[in-house]
């Protein structure tokens, strides 16, 4: 397992040619699967700056390593769109239950560095064990009531 | 469980759905059906001004529950434009509130300062208000079923006077749970 906070601004590197790609900018969620789909990257020279995270072959101390440049993907509108209305800023979103009830600001996320699966959400003095995610917003992220 | 909960508590409270996490709006008002003492809707405004424009009514059957932080949504399909099948109902907060309460015998509890609700999952039903006396004291006293809101007055029965409760919420609960002991001792 791995927290949000381990990954943010990691740099990629190209194992192929020992390349720097870029740095991690934010994480996709895809709440359906409820995983990390990918990543997107800052300090990237093109247009393809998102990182599938099935492209990530190891995610290591000091660097997210991938086997060449390119893995790396154009973003389509639609995602373009998700990122600029705040999909992806995990960091600061308000966690609330089903039923409304609110269970504080996120401020990280564990996932299974592998199959990228979401497992825990962290607000301030609590780890939300996760089940499922109901939807994410561009503010708020609602889990099931069952999940506390 | 259910909790109470002041109607005021209700106005600015977020509107999310739960189909896409996005706050649709915030509550501007509380829509009471006047015969039945029954919340059956709210209505919208935009989030995060207070001046904002009106922007949809959320009839009470959409409500999927009423939580201490938001008012939660299945989708944003749930806000209709209309008021249809609503005409009969109160504006709570504008029509309720300043009321004066009197007891059938001809006491005067005081004015209407909130409306006491009494929220279980999506539904939301008026059970007291919470009066200011004329001596600065505030109280709660239930509401029984059947009272009508929309009168000059609200007129309550003489029983009503002996359940005030002084301290609050928790303190009405008590008086709410006894009465309705009574009550259903009365009955049986």
């Amino acid at each position: 397992m791995i927290r949000y906070s381990q990954v943010r601004g990691q740099r990629v590197l190209a194992q192929q040619d020992a390349q720097l790609l870029g740095s991690v900018q934010r994480l996709l969620l895809d709440p359906a699967s409820m995983s990390v789909s990918g990543a997107q990257l800052e300090g990237v020279v093109g247009e393809a700056t998102i990182l599938p995270w099935r492209a990530v072959v190891s995610v290591g101390p000091d660097a997210l390593m991938v086997e060449s440049a390119d893995v790396l993907e154009t973003p389509g509108t639609e995602l373009e769109q998700r990122i600029g209305e705040g999909f992806f800023d995990l960091e600061g979103k308000q966690v609330l239950n089903d039923q409304g009830d609110s269970l504080g600001r996120l401020e990280d996320i564990e996932f299974d560095e592998r199959s990228g699966r979401v497992t825990q959400l962290q607000v301030p003095g609590h780890r939300l064990p996760l089940q499922r995610i109901v939807a994410v917003g561009p503010t708020a992220v609602i889990i099931p009531a069952a999940a506390q | 469980m259910s909790r109470l909960l002041r109607a005021g508590e209700l106005i600015g409270m977020p509107i999310v759905s739960l189909d896409s996490a996005a706050t649709l709006g915030e509550v501007k008002d509380v829509l009471v059906d006047p015969a039945r003492s029954r919340v059956i809707g709210v209505t919208v405004r935009g989030h995060g001004l207070l001046s904002s424009p009106l922007i949809g009514i959320l009839p009470a059957e959409s409500v999927h529950a009423i939580g201490r932080d938001a008012l939660m949504i299945a989708s944003e399909t749930a806000l209709v434009r209309e008021r249809e099948g609503m005409d009969g109902a109160l504006a709570d907060q504008q029509e309720v509130v300043g009321k004066e309460v009197v007891t059938r015998s001809g006491t005067s509890l005081g004015t209407v300062g909130d409306v006491v609700l009494e929220v279980e999952g999506p539904t939301a039903v008026v059970v007291g208000y919470q009066i200011g006396r004329s001596d600065g004291h505030t109280l709660i006293v239930p509401v029984p079923e059947g009272v009508p809101l929309s009168g000059d007055a609200l007129v309550v029965p003489d029983e009503v006077e002996q359940q005030t409760a002084a301290n609050g919420l928790a303190g009405f609960r008590e008086v709410l749970d006894r009465a309705r002991m009574t009550h259903s001792g009365a009955g049986a």
